[in-house]
C-alpha cells in the first residue's frame, strides 16, 4: 500500500513536470512564430513581452528565454535608433542587458550569448558614437572574439563582427575589406548551420546576406 | 487518504476548466499618456497580453489561491497587483512610475563638477577634458575653462574662488599627492603632473565639498584611475618637444602596464620665438608603471608609481634687482608612488584602502642656492555600509606625515629649516534620499595637527531638492581647516590651522544635453596667517577675508549638430588680509571677471576635431613699493584664443592621432604686471621687470599611435 502511494506520488510528479515542461515547449514555440513574424513586421514588442513573461516563469535551467527576450530588446533599440531616438536605445539595452545576464548566469560560456552580448555593446555606440565608442567598441569586439572562440561553427559571432566591422571607420580597424572577411566565413557557417532544435536561435543569414552585399558594394566604391 | 488526493487532483483540474477570471483595464503613464506595448502577466504563468494602441488590456486567467498580476514596461517600474480571488471580471487602471533614472535623479550639486565614463548625470566626460583646446593633455588647464576658476596664465595652477592656489588639493583615488603640478621659479606656469588619460573619472570641487577629503581651504579635485584596461595595447608618441612610448598588458584578470617619456624644449625653442632668455630649456624624463589585479573575491588592487626628473637653465630676474638677469637652474626629482584596494564585499559593506609615499627634491641656482627636500607618507581606509533604502553611512581615517627639509645658502647667509607634520583625521558622512525629490549628505571630519597641536572639528552639509523633471535647487554649507603653508612654517610653528566657511546655493537645469547652471556662494576666511612685510617668523594667525560671487555655466551637445560646446562665467568679489598685507585687498591672483568659451566640433568626412577655446580675464591688482597705497596697479585684461585640431587617421595599419594646437592665435597683448625687487636700490627705489608670458605663442604638433584590439582585426 505505501509502495503504490509512492509510486502514484511519483507519477503524479512526473506527469506535472512532463506538463510544465511540455507547457513551456508550447509556450516557446509561439514565442518564436511571433518573433519570425516580428522579423516581417519590424515590431518587436509582442515576442519581446512574450518572452519576458516565458523568461520569468521558465524552468530555472532554460537560457533560451532571456536569450530571446534580450535579442528582442536590442531589435527594437534598432528601431529605436532608426527613428533616431537615442535615449530609446540606452533604454532598450538596457533592459537587453538586464534578461542577458540572467542568460549567462544559467549557462555561462555559451557562444550563442557572448554573441549577443557582442551586439549590446555595438548597440551602445548607436546611442552616443563619440561618446561610448570609445569605450564599447573594444569591448563588443573582445565579445565577439570571445563568441567565436568558444563556437567557432556558430555563424552569428561571424555576422555581428562583420556588421559591426562594416559601420565601423577603417581608421579604428573597420571598413567593408575587413568586414567581409568575418561575414563570408558567416556566410559559410549559416550554408551548413544546424540549430540544436527548432527552438535554438537560427537567425541571421538573411542578413548577413545583405550585408554582404552592402559591403562589396562599399568597396568597389572604394576602390574606384 | 487515497480518495483525499483524488478529489484534491479532481479539484486542481476542474478549477482550470472553471471560473476563469477577466481582467480588462488601461496602463498609463503618468495622468494620461497611454503605455503602448507594455506587458501584462500573470506571474509564474506563460501567458499575458500587451497593451494595445490606447493602453488598454484584455487578459482571461486562470484564478488560484493568490494571483499577482505583473505589468512591465521599458523606463518604468515594475508593477505587482494581487489580484482578489473569486471574481469574475475585473476592471484595472495602473499608473506607471518612471524608473530612477539617474539622469533624472536629485544629485549633490552644488560647487560639483564631475566627469565620469561610468555615471551618466554628469557634465562631462573624461574624454572632454582631454579634447579642450588649449589644455594640451594637462587637466589642470582644462578644469580652468569651468566657472569659478580663474586662468591665471603665468602661474599655470587652479585658482579657486577668490582662493590662493595651494588651497586647493589634489586627490587621486583618495590619497593626497603631494606636488601635483610640475616644479617651477615665479612667472613662469607650470603643469599638472599627471595624464588625464589615467583616469576614468574626475570630481573636481569649487566649494562645500565632502567631509571625506580635508586640509584644503577652497577645493578639493578627486581623481579616480582606471580599472581594468579594455585590452593590451602599445603606444607611441612623438612629440615637437619630446617622445613617450607605454606598453599595457592585459590578462584575464591583472594587467600591467609601463612607460617613459621624454621632454626637450630646445629644438622647439631655437625655432620659435621666445621672450624667455633660456641656457637649457625645459627637458624632462619620466618613468610610470602600474598593476592592476582583480582579485578572485572581486576586489580591485591598483599599485602604481611615478618618477619624473627634470630641469632648465635660463637667464632670469634677480630676487634684489629684477632688471638684472643671472643665470638659474633648476632641477626636480619626483617620485610618488600609491596602492589601493577597493572591495566591495557584499551588498552591505564595501571596503576601500589606501598607502602613498611621495618624494620630491627641487634644487635652485642663482646668487643662491636652495635645496628643498619634501617626503610624504600616508595611509587611508574607509568602510561604506549601504542600506537597503539607499541610505549610506561613509566611515573613514587618514594619516599623513609630511617632512619638509630646506637648506638655503646665499653669501653668508646659511639657514637650514626642517620640520615634519603630522596629519591625523576621521570622518563620518551619511549620504541618501529623502523621498524622490530631496538628497542630502552630511557630514564630520576631525582633524588633528600634531605639528600645530591643534584638533578641529568641521561640519559639512550638501542639500539638493528636485523642482521639477530637470530642474534643481541646492545648498551647501561647511568648515574647512589647512595647516598654514610650508613656507610660514619653516619660520615659526606657533601658529593654527586656517579656517574657511563655505555657504552656496545652486540651480541646475538639465534636459536633453542641456545644462544651465547657476551657482552664488559666500567664503569667508578666518585666522589666515599673517606677518609685517619682510618679517614671516613673527607671523601670527590674524589674517581674515572673505570672498563672493557668482558663477554661470551653459553646456549645449545638441543645438549644433556634431558641435558641442560650454560657456563659463565667474564674477568674484574679493578682500584678504593675509600674509605681508597691511590692509585688506584684493590679492593679485583675483580677477574680478573670467570668462571661457569652449567649443568642439566633430567633421565626419575628414574623420577630424576642432576645438577653439577663448579666456578672457579682468584686470588684477598688483602691488608697486614705490608707493604708499597696496595693490593699486592693475595688469592689462588678459584675453586668450587657443584653437586645436585632431585628424584620426591610419598609419601602418594602427589608429593613429594626429594633434595640432596653437595658443593666443589672434596675437593678444598678454602682460601680468611687474615683478619689484625684495629690496630698494641705492636710490631707496624699488626695480621691477615686466612679467610676460614664456613666449608669445605655443605651438604642439605630435603624432600619437596605438598598436592594439583594433589591429589585431586587420590581418
Amino acid at each position: 500500500m505505501e509502495r503504490l502511494t509512492i509510486l502514484f506520488f511519483s507519477l503524479i510528479l512526473t506527469i506535472s513536470a512532463f506538463a510544465q515542461n511540455n507547457r513551456y515547449k508550447i509556450a516557446m514555440q509561439k514565442a518564436v512564430g511571433e518573433l519570425q513574424a516580428a522579423e516581417q513586421s519590424r515590431d518587436f514588442t509582442a515576442p519581446a513581452n512574450t518572452f519576458e513573461r516565458i523568461a520569468a516563469a521558465a524552468p530555472g535551467d532554460e537560457w533560451l528565454p532571456a536569450y530571446y527576450q534580450a535579442y528582442c530588446h536590442i531589435m527594437q533599440a534598432v528601431g529605436a535608433m532608426q527613428q533616431g531616438k537615442p535615449e530609446q536605445i540606452t533604454a532598450y539595452l538596457e533592459k537587453s542587458q538586464g534578461a542577458l545576464d540572467i542568460a549567462k548566469a544559467i549557462s555561462p560560456e555559451n557562444s550563442e550569448i557572448m554573441a549577443l552580448q557582442g551586439y549590446i555593446y555595438t548597440g551602445h555606440i548607436w546611442a552616443d558614437p563619440m561618446g561610448n565608442g570609445p569605450m564599447y567598441s573594444p569591448q563588443s569586439m573582445v565579445a565577439y572574439q570571445t563568441a567565436i572562440e568558444t563556437g567557432p561553427d556558430h555563424p552569428r559571432g561571424y555576422h555581428l563582427l562583420g556588421m559591426h566591422l562594416l559601420y565601423m571607420p577603417a581608421i579604428y580597424g573597420g571598413g567593408p575589406e575587413r568586414a567581409l572577411k568575418y561575414l563570408k566565413q558567416a556566410e559559410e557557417r549559416f550554408a551548413s548551420f544546424e540549430p540544436v532544435s527548432e527552438l535554438h536561435p537560427n537567425w541571421g543569414g538573411y542578413f548577413n546576406k545583405q550585408l554582404l552585399e552592402q559591403a562589396a558594394a562599399k568597396l568597389e566604391k572604394e576602390e574606384n | 487518504m487515497k480518495p483525499t488526493l483524488l478529489l484534491a487532483v479532481l479539484l486542481i483540474l476542474t478549477s482550470t476548466l472553471y471560473g476563469q477570471t477577466v481582467l480588462t483595464g488601461q496602463v498609463l503613464t503618468g495622468k494620461t499618456e497611454p503605455a503602448v506595448g507594455a506587458n501584462l502577466y500573470i506571474k509564474g504563468s506563460f501567458d499575458g497580453t500587451s497593451t494595445d494602441a490606447d493602453g488598454q488590456f484584455y487578459l482571461p486567467c486562470l484564478p488560484g489561491d493568490s494571483l499577482v498580476l505583473v505589468v512591465s514596461y521599458i523606463g518604468f517600474e515594475q508593477v505587482e497587483q494581487l489580484l482578489p480571488v473569486g471574481k469574475d471580471s475585473l476592471w484595472l487602471e495602473f499608473r506607471l512610475k518612471p524608473q530612477a533614472n539617474e539622469l533624472q535623479q536629485v544629485v549633490i550639486s552644488a560647487g560639483a563638477f564631475e566627469a565620469s565614463d561610468e555615471k551618466k548625470a554628469v557634465m562631462l566626460r573624461p574624454i572632454d577634458i582631454v579634447t579642450t583646446a588649449g589644455s594640451n593633455g594637462n587637466i589642470v588647464a582644462a578644469l580652468n575653462t569651468l566657472p569659478g576658476t580663474q586662468s591665471n596664465a603665468e602661474d599655470g595652477r587652479i585658482f579657486v574662488r577668490g582662493g590662493d592656489a595651494h588651497e586647493t588639493q589634489t586627490f587621486i583615488d583618495g590619497l593626497r599627492v603631494p606636488n601635483p603640478y610640475t616644479s617651477n621659479v615665479p612667472d613662469l606656469p607650470v603643469r599638472g603632473r599627471f595624464s588625464p588619460f589615467l583616469f576614468k573619472g574626475t570630481s573636481f570641487s569649487t566649494g562645500g565639498y565632502s567631509a571625506a577629503y580635508g586640509d584644503a581651504l577652497s577645493s578639493a579635485l578627486v581623481l579616480q584611475t582606471k580599472d581594468l584596461p579594455e585590452a593590451s595595447v602599445t603606444s607611441l608618441s612623438l612629440m615637437t618637444i619630446g617622445a613617450a612610448a607605454s606598453h599595457t598588458e592585459r590578462w584575464e584578470n591583472s594587467a600591467i602596464s609601463a612607460g617613459v617619456d621624454y621632454t626637450n624644449l630646445g629644438p622647439y625653442t631655437s625655432l620659435v620665438p621666445q621672450n624667455i632668455d633660456w641656457e637649457d630649456p625645459v627637458s624632462a624624463q619620466g618613468a610610470q608603471i602600474g598593476f592592476r589585479q582583480k582579485m578572485s573575491n572581486g576586489a580591485m588592487l591598483k599599485a602604481q608609481a611615478n618618477a619624473q626628473w627634470s630641469g632648465f637653465s635660463m637667464r632670469y630676474p634677480s630676487p634684489q634687482n629684477p632688471t638684472e638677469r643671472s643665470l638659474l637652474s633648476l632641477q626636480n626629482d619626483n617620485y610618488y608612488g600609491s596602492t589601493t584596494y577597493h572591495h566591495l564585499v557584499n551588498e552591505k559593506w564595501q571596503l576601500d584602502a589606501g598607502l602613498a609615499g611621495g618624494y620630491d627634491r627641487e634644487q635652485i641656482d642663482q646668487n643662491f642656492t636652495v635645496d628643498r627636500l619634501n617626503a610624504m607618507l600616508q595611509g587611508r581606509a574607509v568602510a561604506i555600509r549601504y542600506f537597503e533604502n539607499d541610505w549610506a553611512l561613509k566611515l573613514g581615517t587618514e594619516w599623513i606625515q609630511s617632512s619638509f627639509d630646506e637648506h638655503y645658502q646665499e653669501a653668508e647667509t646659511d639657514i637650514q629649516s626642517a620640520f615634519q607634520e603630522d596629519y591625523l583625521s576621521a570622518f563620518a558622512e551619511t549620504e541618501g534620499y529623502i523621498g524622490e525629490k530631496v538628497a542630502l549628505r552630511a557630514g564630520l571630519r576631525a582633524e588633528r595637527y600634531a605639528l600645530l597641536d591643534a584638533n578641529r572639528l568641521s561640519p559639512r552639509l550638501s542639500l539638493a531638492y528636485k523642482t521639477g523633471q530637470a530642474g534643481q535647487v541646492a545648498l551647501a554649507y561647511g568648515h574647512f581647516y589647512q595647516a598654514p603653508q610650508q613656507d610660514w612654517l619653516r619660520y615659526t610653528q606657533a601658529l593654527t590651522p586656517e579656517r574657511a566657511d563655505h555657504y552656496l546655493l545652486n540651480y541646475q537645469y538639465r534636459k536633453g544635453g542641456r545644462t544651465i547652471r547657476a551657482e552664488v556662494y559666500h567664503k569667508e576666511y578666518h585666522n589666515l596667517v599673517q606677518f609685517p612685510v619682510g618679517a614671516p617668523w613673527l607671523a601670527d594667525n590674524s589674517g581674515d577675508g572673505y570672498a563672493r560671487g557668482l558663477d554661470l555655466f551653459y553646456r549645449d551637445r545638441v543645438s549644433i549638430p556634431n558641435g558641442d560646446f560650454w560657456v563659463s562665467y565667474s564674477y568674484l568679489d574679493t578682500e584678504r588680509r593675509y600674509e605681508d598685507y597691511p590692509v585688506a585687498a584684493t590679492p593679485d591672483f583675483a580677477a574680478r571677471h573670467n570668462l571661457s568659451v569652449v567649443y568642439k566640433h566633430w567633421i565626419q568626412d575628414w574623420q577630424t576635431s576642432l576645438g577653439m577655446t577663448y579666456t578672457l580675464g579682468s584686470p588684477r591688482p598688483y602691488d608697486d613699493p614705490n608707493t604708499s597705497r597696496f595693490n593699486d596697479l592693475q595688469t592689462p585684461t588678459y584675453q586668450d584664443l587657443s584653437l586645436n585640431l585632431s585628424y584620426l587617421t591610419e598609419l601602418f595599419g594602427h589608429f593613429t592621432i594626429v594633434h595640432a594646437s596653437v595658443s593666443n592665435v589672434l596675437g593678444f597683448e598678454q602682460a601680468f604686471g611687474e615683478r619689484f625687487g625684495n629690496q630698494p636700490d641705492a636710490n631707496g627705489r624699488f626695480t621691477s621687470t615686466a612679467i610676460r608670458p614664456p613666449a608669445p605663442r605655443f605651438f604642439f604638433v605630435g603624432v600619437f599611435v596605438s598598436m592594439g584590439e583594433g589591429s589585431t582585426f586587420s590581418n
